[in-house]
């Protein structure tokens, strides 16, 4: 869990941030009829127990991705990538919650794996793929900045109120810089932590049959 | 937090090789380091050692200071000045200014005229970077250039926010690239797909290469 930011979870196998984007559900219409398959769509009114064409239904992403590929279904943008949410997020990206829901026609909410999930969605918006892009990287650009500012003064109580606002890649960017700067203020206040030899000056050490120092600093004799 | 980079003590050891002068007050043969040769020391006769051992004879109360000229509250207030002048970064007296300021004021404090304000006027400047810094970090992520040239940075600097920024600038990298790398497969057959997705490192690494947007971001 450590590794949460973006570039090394995106679509790495063993990844479980990656595992959690891609269980997030998003909207399909399948195009295909599924026999017997009706029960994974409580609403369902058919009576055979099929899955008809036409049904749209919530499926997990990665489930959406393999029935795209195959043609069985299409795919719906999710609200938080559709216009009306980029507007939202045009006015001024620094201070929308990525995990609030919003009201509108209907419920929706923007994801606390917002970036991530949509890199996934990109290559299924045909239309708008370039408009998604560049509103995912101007709320990132202008989000930075707020970042950056609060890893630098926020005290170590607030940061928690400010992790449920945040997309969890900007949480674990915001906590990596966090951790910079209170090892450089804690430095620069004389609260210095012990350096440690080498591992391989310790190995070394301990394979020689008499430890010898290797410092030389320490042979000098006062 | 061990991130492959230096931390601010790491940078500390290593600027305490710096070479400092000193007054002994006892009398030594000449050492022989692995940096040099040191020494040899007569009482009251300036001799130059690097730092770590100026602090190690201090500690001994066997030596006495001759202070940087630079780590003086005249100097520091012009370079303050000058630093808050400048847009750009000015030039430092040494890459290592922050450590062996630090340094020297712990251990030979007491002897330094003014150490109060010589150690409020290096935090002063120190602070004038950094909020340099972050400025110049928030305009190169929100501008569209491909690389920044940073002149006079000093390594402790850049432990502010090296992982950040790093980090910062690959997520980006990212999400300007969004889908130059995974084509829409419907059209494609079932096969091509699945080559696709089985060797992503690769598109995404040739993506990084031939991505369009980055072309046009380097034009504009």
């Amino acid at each position: 869990m450590k590794e949460f930011y973006l570039a090394t979870t995106h679509e790495t196998y063993l990844s479980l941030s990656d595992i959690m984007v891609t269980d997030e559900k998003v909207a399909c219409t399948v195009t295909v009829d599924f026999a017997g398959l009706g029960y994974i769509h409580p609403s369902s009114s058919s009576e055979a127990g099929d899955l008809t064409v036409g049904t749209t239904l919530d499926l997990p992403l990665w489930m959406a991705t393999l029935m795209y590929r195959r043609q069985y279904a299409t795919i719906q943008i999710p609200p938080a990538y559709q216009e009306e949410a980029r507007k939202i997020l045009n006015v001024d990206p620094a201070v929308v919650d990525l995990r609030k829901e919003c009201a509108g026609r209907f419920r929706w909410r923007f994801s606390e794996n917002y970036y991530a999930l949509g890199l996934y969605i990109i290559p299924f918006s045909l239309n708008d793929a370039k408009e998604i892009r560049r509103s995912l990287t101007s709320t990132f650009q202008h989000r930075f900045r707020k970042i950056m500012d609060w890893s630098n003064s926020t005290h170590r109580d607030t940061l928690t109120n400010l992790y449920n606002r945040l997309d969890r890649s900007e949480v674990q960017l915001l906590q990596m810089g966090k951790a910079e700067q209170t090892a450089l203020s804690d430095w620069l206040d004389r609260r210095t932590k012990f350096l440690k030899a080498s591992h391989l000056v310790k190995s070394a050490q301990s394979t020689r049959a008499q430890p010898q120092r290797t410092d030389s600093r320490k042979r000098a004799r006062f | 937090m061990s991130t492959g980079t230096f931390d601010p003590e790491e940078l500390e050891f290593l600027a305490e090789e710096t070479m400092v002068t000193i007054i002994p007050s006892a009398r030594y043969p000449l050492f022989y380091m692995l940096g040099g040769d040191v020494g040899p020391m007569e009482p009251s006769i300036p001799v130059p050692v690097p730092l770590w051992l100026a602090v190690h004879m201090r500690q001994r109360k066997q030596c006495r200071l001759v202070v940087p000229d630079w780590l003086a509250v005249e100097p520091l207030l012009k370079l303050k000045e000058d630093e808050n002048n400048s847009p750009v970064f000015t030039s430092m007296p040494t890459k290592h200014y922050i450590e062996i300021s630090q340094v020297i004021l712990e251990s030979f404090g007491d002897e330094i005229p003014h150490s109060n304000d010589i150690r409020r006027l290096t935090k002063d400047i120190l602070d004038l970077r950094l909020a340099k810094l972050r400025a110049s970090v928030d305009a190169f992520i929100k501008g569209s250039n491909v690389y920044a040239k940073v002149d006079n940075i000093t390594e402790v600097e850049l432990c502010s926010l090296r992982n950040l920024l790093t980090r910062g600038v690959d997520q980006l990298d990212m999400l300007r690239s969004a889908g130059t790398y995974r084509a829409p497969v419907a059209a494609a057959t079932v096969e091509d797909s699945t080559t696709l997705s089985t060797n992503p490192g690769s598109a995404v690494r040739s993506s990084r290469l031939f991505s369009s947007d980055r072309n046009t971001s380097v034009n504009s």
